[in-house]
């Protein structure tokens, strides 16, 4: 018995280990594919870094020696696999433009732009699934109707109009809050050390820069809720609307539940499967979409870097962030998946 | 539970009301610091390797040369060194520098130091490193001189000095590597110039943050400031709204469209400095119909300038050929071009090219002015019967195409800047062989002629100043009768800057640069 039971459990372990293997390969399948588009992409384009590095009077001994400088003169294949040997070692090479090392661009803006997408992403995951359950339950109401008037503006205008107007009304004018930029940590002495401006006020205890930062937050949060919030509250309406169709809820109410009770502990978990799968997809889409955000604000995150990058064609930078965003959408939506059978005991045995 | 919830509430609003009570006004008394805003950060703090406006607002504030233009001028005058001499034979020039003068790290200015700064653009061998190519040696004959020889007589060799920012040397010495023995990789993110600001603390991507240093060997007057920090906004909308709520004080890299919107601005004032820059497009005259001069006479007769000036609302006139006006009185005098449909008609009439036929436009995209001159030209030469087809790119890929001949368009459109007060030096950057677009340089048109090269060449040898001139006025006149280029706009430099500020934006640094020791604020 006592065998069978060792037996068992260590079944159990080489198969959630086989299934991590698996997991972890197709990730490395799946960046490898980015990487390799993305370089091909890249060096398809008719453009020449080394010309923009060197300068406008750089004559063409100079362009040269950047382009040696910078390993362009070498054949596409050897800078390909001199890129992905580096990658394996953790090494994304130096951007052209700032000659430091990407790695080290990427953690010094990357937690800025976390900032950004945290508080943009449980924000309008709380109030997407708040307002789609109440326009699932209230379907004629007058707050519905305004519901989808706003979700439609929310789709229809591009992010970078929405921030501008939010700049417009709430800075320019009523002076709620800044009107681009975070932290101004020399302004308030705050040492840098996360690249998050609460985070970092918040560790030099100073309340004053803790207030300007979130305060800094408000507009650039404000325009990426409104832009993603449509998303979230229409497919929790339209899930649940088909949940509260079902005879198990028909079943419930002929037993007397409460209709609260119905629509939050039976409905809605049952509903919002498919939502958190939209959600994973939306956080990943979240990271290269801030870029226009952070432009529009100032925000110097990694949407910033990779502006500039595209700008100036700053091939590392731009295969750097590709892999970033890559692996973060992989990883997200692994976490979702891992959610699913907690939300629906019918997966459970799959 | 719900009273944690209550007390994070709390917490967050009280915090963003004492920060509300905090950032308050203006202090009468207090230090006054410049903002600048500008819609791109400099890759670099190396002043050898800084050759774009975005990199100029921070060598020329922290860095100084041997001399230096005289703010809003083209004029020379000393800044490191005190006083010069040249020898006879004007090859050698011999610095005498100023005592007392320190750099951010506290060492001195002495003539090996200048030597080993100057050795190491050269080394660098990037954008400032191109106006040495003529540098024979460069040596310290006493602690307190330098001597610079040349290869070639070069008259016009000292405005090219302000371009050569004098770095410390004990700075070279301490941050040098076996591996890096020009210490690159500390100067581009550290600085030991001995400008009127040292670096405080660089932001990366968000702001440069530059003090006054207390050891810098001339006076703050009053109104100077003493503090500057240069951020990065790279959205122009959100830029000029900062400079209406007063947020930010100055603006790099406005066009004329923008100047023309800032002027009704509140609190806004549009800063006018003298501008050595023209708007051309040149043609590329290698290929088809366009290696006749006549059809580039008659494009350029046809192009409306009026429009493109009306365009501008006020903050660019119509050109008058290769240089800009600023260079000198004859210059400016010169008649501007005015559209003449009949006449450009008769000359492509005379060419054999009365049917028409078709062109490509080249373009920069998301730059409204550039899209503009397109749409233009299109229209214009409808009326010749020739068709355009515009191609709007982004930046890296119009350098890419105008690199090779056979990828470059027919007609494209640049932003010609003077980088020194050597009029010659400009007509080179357009007209030279050298510079050809597949070699590097700014030539478009792609234009080869050895006679012409020998001409604009030979101007930095004539000793004497109107000579000098006077040569370079008649090359002008004879480079416009070959129509390489439509000579489209001169803009106006005129910046919007906030209320209560005086100073200059400096033409010869790609129009965007502000020697911030040089501005005053009493606002």
């Amino acid at each position: 018995m006592k065998n069978a039971r060792t037996l068992t459990s260590r079944s159990r372990f080489l198969s959630r280990a086989a299934r991590i293997l698996n997991r972890l390969w197709w990730l490395l399948v799946v960046v490898w594919t980015a990487v390799t588009l993305t370089f091909v992409l890249s060096r398809l384009i008719p453009a020449d870094p080394a010309r923009l590095a060197a300068g406008l009077q750089a004559g063409p001994e100079q362009v040269e020696e950047v382009r040696r400088q910078l390993g362009l003169d070498r054949p596409l294949l050897e800078q390909y696999f001199n890129y992905l040997s580096g990658v394996a070692r953790f090494d994304l090479g130096k951007s052209i433009q700032t000659r430091q090392p990407v790695v080290d661009d990427i953690f010094k803006y990357l937690p800025a732009t976390l900032e950004l997408v945290f508080a943009a992403f449980i924000t309008y995951a709380i109030l997407g699934i708040v307002f789609g359950v109440l326009w699932a339950r209230f379907p004629r109401s007058l707050g519905s109707k305004a519901l989808s008037l706003f979700t439609v503006l929310g789709v229809a205008l591009p992010v970078f109009w929405i921030g501008l107007i939010l700049q417009v009304v709430f800075a320019a004018n009523l002076k709620w809050f800044p009107l681009a930029g975070n932290l101004p940590y020399s302004k308030y002495q705050v040492e840098f050390v996360t690249g998050m401006g609460t985070v970092d006020a918040l560790l030099a205890g100073d309340i004053p820069a803790f207030g300007f930062a979130l305060k800094a937050m408000v507009l650039p949060v404000t325009a990426l809720v409104i832009s993603q919030f449509a998303v979230s509250t229409r497919l929790t309406r339209s899930t649940m609307t088909s949940e509260l169709q079902k005879q198990y809820v028909t079943a419930a109410r002929a037993r007397g539940s409460s209709e609260t009770r119905i629509t939050i502990f039976d409905a809605l978990r049952n509903a919002l499967n498919p939502v958190i799968t939209m959600l994973g997809l939306q956080f990943g889409w979240l990271l290269g979409g801030t870029i226009l955000v952070e432009v529009v604000f100032s925000w110097p995150g990694l949407g910033l870097y990779a502006f500039n990058a595209f700008r100036t064609f700053d091939y590392n930078p731009i295969l750097a962030i590709t892999i970033v965003i890559t692996i973060t959408f992989v990883i997200v939506n692994e976490l979702v998946s891992l959610l699913y059978p907690k939300l629906d005991p019918r997966l459970r045995s799959q | 539970m719900r009273s944690k919830l209550f007390k994070v509430i709390a917490l967050l609003s009280a915090s963003i009301f004492i920060a509300s009570c905090s950032s308050g006004g203006d202090n009468a008394d207090a230090p006054i610091t410049a903002v600048y805003s500008n819609i791109a950060e400099t890759a670099t703090l190396d002043p050898a390797i800084i050759f774009s406006s975005d990199g100029f607002v921070f060598a020329r504030n922290v860095y100084e040369g041997l001399v230096e233009y005289k703010p809003g001028t083209v004029e020379i005058q000393p800044l490191l060194a005190e006083s010069w001499e040249t020898s006879d034979d004007g090859l050698t020039f011999t610095f005498t520098l100023r005592s007392g003068v320190k750099f951010h790290d506290g060492s001195d200015l002495t003539g090996e130091g200048v030597v080993a700064a100057l050795e190491r653009i050269k080394g660098v061998n990037q954008g400032p490193a191109s106006f040495m190519a003529n540098i024979k040696s460069i040596t310290a004959p006493s602690d307190n001189q330098v001597a610079i020889t040349l290869n070639n007589v070069d008259y016009t060799f000292l405005g090219k000095l302000p371009k050569l920012p004098i770095v410390s040397a004990a700075a070279i010495e301490a941050n040098k590597t076996d591996a890096d023995p020009l210490a690159s990789e500390w100067f581009a993110s550290n600085a030991a110039g001995s400008g009127p600001y040292k670096l405080d603390t660089w932001q990366r991507n968000q702001a440069i943050n530059l003090v006054a240093f207390e050891d810098y060997w001339r006076e703050f007057e009053a109104g100077t400031p003493t503090a500057v920090t240069l951020r990065v906004d790279p959205e122009i909308a959100t830029a000029m709204q900062l400079l209406e709520t007063g947020e930010i004080d100055f603006m790099g890299a406005v066009g004329p469209d923008d100047s023309a919107r800032a002027q009704n601005m509140e609190g806004v004032q549009v800063l006018e400095s003298p501008s050595y820059y023209g708007q051309v497009m040149p043609m590329n005259v290698t290929r088809g119909p366009l290696k006749d001069v006549r059809v580039r006479k008659a494009i350029a007769l046809a192009f409306d300038y009026q429009a493109m000036v009306d365009f501008y609302q006020g903050f660019a006139e119509p050109s008058n050929g290769p240089l800009p006006t600023g260079f000198s009185a004859n210059i400016a005098a010169r008649p501007r071009y005015e559209r003449n449909v009949e006449e450009a008609k008769k000359l492509l009439a005379e060419a054999g090219y009365a049917k028409g036929f078709e062109l490509e436009y080249i373009g920069l995209k998301g730059l409204s002015y550039f899209e503009f001159a397109g749409t233009l030209i299109e229209q214009n030469l409808k009326e010749l019967g020739i068709t355009v087809k515009q191609t709007l790119i982004p930046w890296p890929e119009m350098a890419a195409s105008y690199s090779k001949r056979d990828t470059a368009g027919d007609i494209t459109f640049l932003n010609m800047s003077a980088f020194t007060n050597d009029a010659g030096a400009y007509l080179g950057q357009s007209y030279l062989s050298t510079n050809a677009g597949d070699k590097g340089g700014y030539n478009w048109s792609f234009y080869e002629d050895k006679a012409l090269d020998a001409k604009i060449n030979g101007l930095s040898q004539i000793a004497d100043e109107g000579e000098r001139m006077a040569a370079t006025e008649a090359l002008n006149a004879e480079i416009a009768e070959l129509y390489l280029s439509i000579y489209v706009t001169q803009p106006k430099l005129a910046q919007p800057v906030k209320a209560g500020w005086t100073g200059y934006y400096d033409s010869l640094d790609a129009n965007y640069s502000v020697r911030f020791f040089y501005t005053r604020y009493n606002g």
